[in-house]
């Protein structure tokens, strides 16, 4: 008798609050997007959505750094005021461990066939899916035409390409023209990652080979970047391309935005990477979507997730904003400034690795971190360095597993 | 109670102030305290097992059937079998690991030198020139509205903001180097300052007092001006010039002030941290304050903590010799 | 001091070189709000202005936007109150302070800058998650009460000082006179107090109006004018950001020039007795 009331009461308020979603209920989405990715969303993405489950959605800005510590608070407090967010996927691990967000693997099938499989192994966390695909990204190596015209120099498409232009353009201007992201926070760690996959290293085994051959190399390096390199972020190093203090770095494409409209420098183009010992790689990264724990609209929260990985709404942020597609069936044009850049971004993605969805990143970070302050800035023995790192990452790899 | 009854007025005047006070700041302060004694990885493993089993147990007062709810149940016995097994690891109870390991860090120890060199530095040419300006402004003459007004203008900008002028001024190709190029006084190479040294404590004091100084007029003014014009006037009498009566009359009775004023810059001086992140960044000018910022920002909450109580522990040691210096200097004065 | 100590050459020179040194990032800023990019990013910066000259583009995209004046709003409301809820509280409590005993009253103003020495983002979380269990997200009373928690320990320092400041012997004799101590309080006590309780006041209101860490948690959707500002410059939107904070510079103008008036005439009525 007891279950049979308890399992009505549980219809009649599943049906209750499927009734309440679909008539005037509010949507909260969080992401980190700028003003013109903003306007797409709510001119473009957001109505349709809107008029079809009878909803209104709020839609919040927040910084990639700052939603970790926005979310946990409002978790902590019970206070749970985002239902979905757009998550810059840097380090996700944190999310899980401190166990903000729903477990998505019952809705698996939310993820339709088209979406790169690829993109969703990633996602999984102790074999619990935890993140839906949004969009990849991927960084490109930006580049100054007047300087680079085939004449005076040409792009570099392997490391010592690279190395050899670094030093021919500080003699040519006594300064480095060259950077790295060099703040020895999560930017340095990205590029880093990149350089021991091009070497065919392992980032979490630290000092192999691979790694070695990385570290070697951006030690011979440093010398002839850019004293800004120390200061170069994926935000600053749009201002020193814009300002000729660079005429040569990698970044996401955020900085086409802010490079060639903003700033208005349409002598600034991008390509894909240059090649390692072991190849071309970049790193992955761009934003998943993640549904909070204690929200109170997680059905319209995964509609919403569905909605965003569908083809119409895929398709829609390629000719609207040049965001590389989840899926393969997400063809369109891009707007012709950004053909150039959308080029370069397909071609990074093709050579795109993802970094290991371990719990212990920012262990990892800060190890990457450490050795490049020692061995690329200080100029200490790589090997010695390495395994010292190497152990004591392990070390608390394991502790955190 | 006849304490109570004399006194009725200014506890009542006291204690709002102080509940506020003590709810706010001291105890997070303290529950950070003992943060800092916990080693950092069994902080970390406890913090995680911590709040699962606050989670599940959310989750199992809300827990839609008695399936999940018995899932939940299991997770959380193992969750405290887990953290049963921490408490006896040999990393718990209270350990002096984090600070063992700052004090060993390389990089800590240069972060120590610069806070106190930019600190001591900044507070004595924030002093002079203050005081200078304060005096000055202490005189009638014509446009002291105005020059007051722009001395106190870098007060309103928020620190985001003139952290970023800055920049844009410090840059290599920005616009002091733009001055010294067309002055003649820069070679081929435009200088880096943020290349870490004395060159970027110098540029990280720079930038900071110009945000601050209007701050510290503004206290010096108010100290001045509190001394009656009796004093002025009697001082005037006996002739003597104006420096000596400036060190033997105004100074010793702007003490209260000053001492403030020096007390409040210096705990924000040691705490220094949008500007310096941003001018120079931590490969070459790393901070006791951005030190901690990074390892919060890592999930180290023990070693963050570690590294803002010895912050703390150095504030409290300068100011308490500061007071003690001045308490000693007023009773042979006395 | 005697007048001859400043000669008016020197004096002028020197004032003339402070104020240039002083006021030249903000026209940089100012700058930077009105220029063409293509005038800004370049190698080689023009000091006074380029060659392009001025532009309202960013001004217009700042107005346009929706969003200057809730934030505008926001942070003028929240930063008043604080300033007079601030004073309110700190004020009686700084008096008290000031006239105990000398061992009590080092405890006390240990008590009160202890809680400034410690660095901000670990205790901002803390604080910010009771908060929001009080329910006060995204509202200007939340804030208001962060801001509170920053702004009391100084507030109360300054005040101590000045109410150090105030010789025991006027209080004394105004209980003398057969004064009731509200009535020395009001009579003798407060004007005088009130060149340091106006400094103590805009300071306040300045921290308020400037304030960023609380901000950032305990807002959502209403961003307050520095928390705009900052997400503008966390992109490299320099211009966007460089016209929204001379928007925040402005009222601090006016007011600077408004109070700083104030507190000579309030010295004049106290110090001549």
């Amino acid at each position: 008798m007891h279950h049979m009331v308890r399992a009505t009461l549980g219809l009649l308020l599943s049906s209750l609050a499927m009734v309440t979603c679909s008539s005037g209920e509010t949507l909260s989405i969080a992401a980190s997007l700028g003003e013109n990715e903003w306007k797409v969303m709510r001119e473009h993405v957001f109505p349709p959505f809107e008029a079809r489950e009878n909803c209104r959605i709020r839609a919040v800005n927040i910084e990639a750094g700052d939603t970790l510590k926005k979310l946990e608070v409002m978790h902590r407090a019970n206070r749970m005021s985002i239902d979905l967010v757009l998550l810059d996927n840097m380090n996700l691990a944190p999310y899980v461990e401190k166990r903000l967000l729903l477990d998505l693997t019952k809705y698996q099938a939310l993820i339709d066939p088209e979406v790169d499989a690829s993109l969703v192994q990633p996602l999984t966390f102790h074999g619990q899916l935890m993140f839906f695909p949004g969009r990849p990204n991927v960084q490109i190596t930006y580049y100054n035409t007047d300087v680079f015209n085939g004449t005076t120099q040409t792009i570099p498409e392997t490391w010592d390409a690279l190395l050899e232009v670094a030093k021919q353009l500080k003699a040519a201007y006594k300064v480095g023209k060259v950077a790295v992201h060099g703040t020895l926070d999560g930017n340095t760690t990205a590029q880093v990652f990149e350089f021991i996959t091009a070497a065919g290293g392992k980032i979490t085994t630290f000092n192999d080979a691979g790694s070695i051959k990385a570290f070697t190399f951006l030690q011979q390096l440093y010398p002839y970047l850019s004293p800004e390199t120390k200061k170069a972020n994926w935000n600053t190093t749009n201002k020193f391309l814009s300002e000729d203090t660079l005429f040569l770095a990698r970044n996401w494409p955020v900085g086409m935005q802010v490079i060639v409209q903003q700033n208005q420098k349409t002598n600034i183009k991008a390509y894909a990477t240059w090649a390692g010992p072991a190849g071309r790689a970049t790193m992955i990264g761009g934003d998943v979507i993640a549904i909070t724990k204690r929200s109170s609209n997680q059905e319209l929260a995964l509609k919403f997730a569905g909605y965003f990985m569908s083809r119409e709404m895929q398709t829609l942020l390629v000719t609207e904003l040049g965001w590389p597609p989840i899926r393969s069936d997400a063809l369109g044009s891009v707007p012709e400034w950004q053909q150039g850049f959308f080029k370069a971004i397909m071609e990074a993605l093709r050579y795109g690795h993802y970094r290991p969805a371990i719990m212990g990143w920012s262990a990892v970070e800060k190890y990457v971190n450490l050795a490049f302050k020692d061995i690329v800035i200080d100029g200490r023995d790589v090997q010695t360095t390495l395994d010292t790192y190497a152990r004591d990452l392990q070390e608390e790899l394991d502790w955190l597993k | 109670m006849r304490f109570v009854k004399t006194y009725w007025l200014e506890m009542l005047m006291v204690l709002p102030l102080f509940a506020y006070i003590i709810g706010f700041t001291l105890l997070p302060i303290l529950s950070n305290l003992k943060e800092s004694f916990v080693d950092q990885r069994f902080g970390r493993r406890y913090d995680i097992l911590a709040s699962k089993r606050a989670d599940i147990t959310y989750d199992i007062a809300h827990a839609p059937d008695n399936e999940e709810q018995r899932a939940y149940e299991k997770e959380l016995a193992e969750t405290t079998r887990a953290l049963e097994r921490l408490q006896h690891s040999p990393y718990a109870g209270v350990s002096l690991s984090n600070y063992h390991k700052l004090f060993t860090d390389r990089s800590f120890v240069k972060a120590m030198f610069n806070t106190l060199a930019i600190t001591l530095l900044g507070l004595s040419l924030q002093f002079v020139v203050a005081m200078s300006i304060a005096l000055v402004l202490s005189q009638p003459f014509r446009g002291k509205g105005f020059f007051r007004t722009i001395v106190l203008t870098p007060l309103g900008i928020p620190t985001i903001v003139s952290a970023t002028i800055m920049t844009y001024i410090f840059d290599t190709s920005g616009y002091l180097n733009e001055v010294l190029s067309r002055l003649g006084l820069l070679g081929e190479v435009p200088i880096d300052w943020a290349q870490g040294g004395w060159l970027s404590i110098g540029m990280v004091v720079f930038a900071d007092t110009w945000k601050v100084l209007p701050l510290m007029v503004l206290l010096f003014i108010a100290g001045l001006e509190a001394i009656p014009h009796s004093v002025h006037e009697a001082s005037q009498i006996d002739g003597s010039p104006p420096i000596y009566k400036f060190f033997t009359v105004t100074l010793p009775l702007m003490k209260p002030y000053i001492t403030m004023a020096l007390i409040l810059r210096a705990i924000d001086a040691f705490r220094i941290f949008e500007l310096p992140l941003i001018l120079a960044g931590t490969a070459t000018t790393p901070l006791i304050s951005t030190f901690t910022y990074s390892e919060y920002a890592r999930q180290n909450y023990n070693l963050s903590a570690a590294s803002g109580t010895i912050l703390m522990g150095i504030i409290l040691i300068f100011v308490f010799t500061y007071l003690y210096i001045v308490a000693r200097d007023r009773e042979t004065n006395a | 001091m005697p007048k001859k100590l400043l000669q008016p050459l020197p004096l002028y020179l020197s004032l003339a070189v402070v104020s240039l040194i002083i006021l030249y990032p903000i026209f940089l800023m100012v700058k930077i709000s009105a220029s063409y990019p293509a005038d800004i990013m370049k190698p080689h910066k023009d000091l006074l202005w380029g060659p392009a000259g001025i532009t309202l583009e960013h001004w217009r995209n700042v107005f346009t936007s929706g969003l200057l004046v809730p934030s505008l709003f926001k942070s003028l409301l929240v930063a008043t109150l604080v300033m007079l809820l601030a004073i309110l509280i700190a004020a009686p409590a700084a008096y008290v302070i000031a006239r105990l005993g000398s061992p009590f009253k080092y405890l006390c103003i240990i008590a009160l800058f202890l809680s400034r020495t410690f660095p901000e983002v670990a205790i901002a979380l803390p604080v910010s998650v009771v908060f929001l269990h009080w329910d006060l997200l995204d509202t200007s009373f939340g804030l208001i009460l962060a801001h509170l928690i920053k702004v009391l320990p100084y507030v109360g320092w300054i005040l101590i000082g000045t109410f150090e400041a105030i010789p025991l012997s006027l209080e004394e004799a105004s209980s003398v006179d057969g004064a009731s101590k509200i009535r020395t309080l009001r009579k003798v006590i407060f004007p005088l107090s009130l060149p340091g309780v106006a400094v103590a006041a805009m300071l306040v209101w300045l921290e308020s109006w400037n304030e960023f860490t609380y901000a950032l948690y305990l807002t959502v959707s209403d961003n307050t004018l520095p928390l705009q500002t900052y997400y503008y410059l966390n992109r490299g939107g320099i211009f966007n950001s460089a016209a929204y904070a001379t928007i925040i510079t402005l009222p601090v103008i006016v007011l600077t020039f408004i109070l700083q008036r104030y507190i000579t005439s309030g010295m004049l009525a106290g110090g001549v007795k």
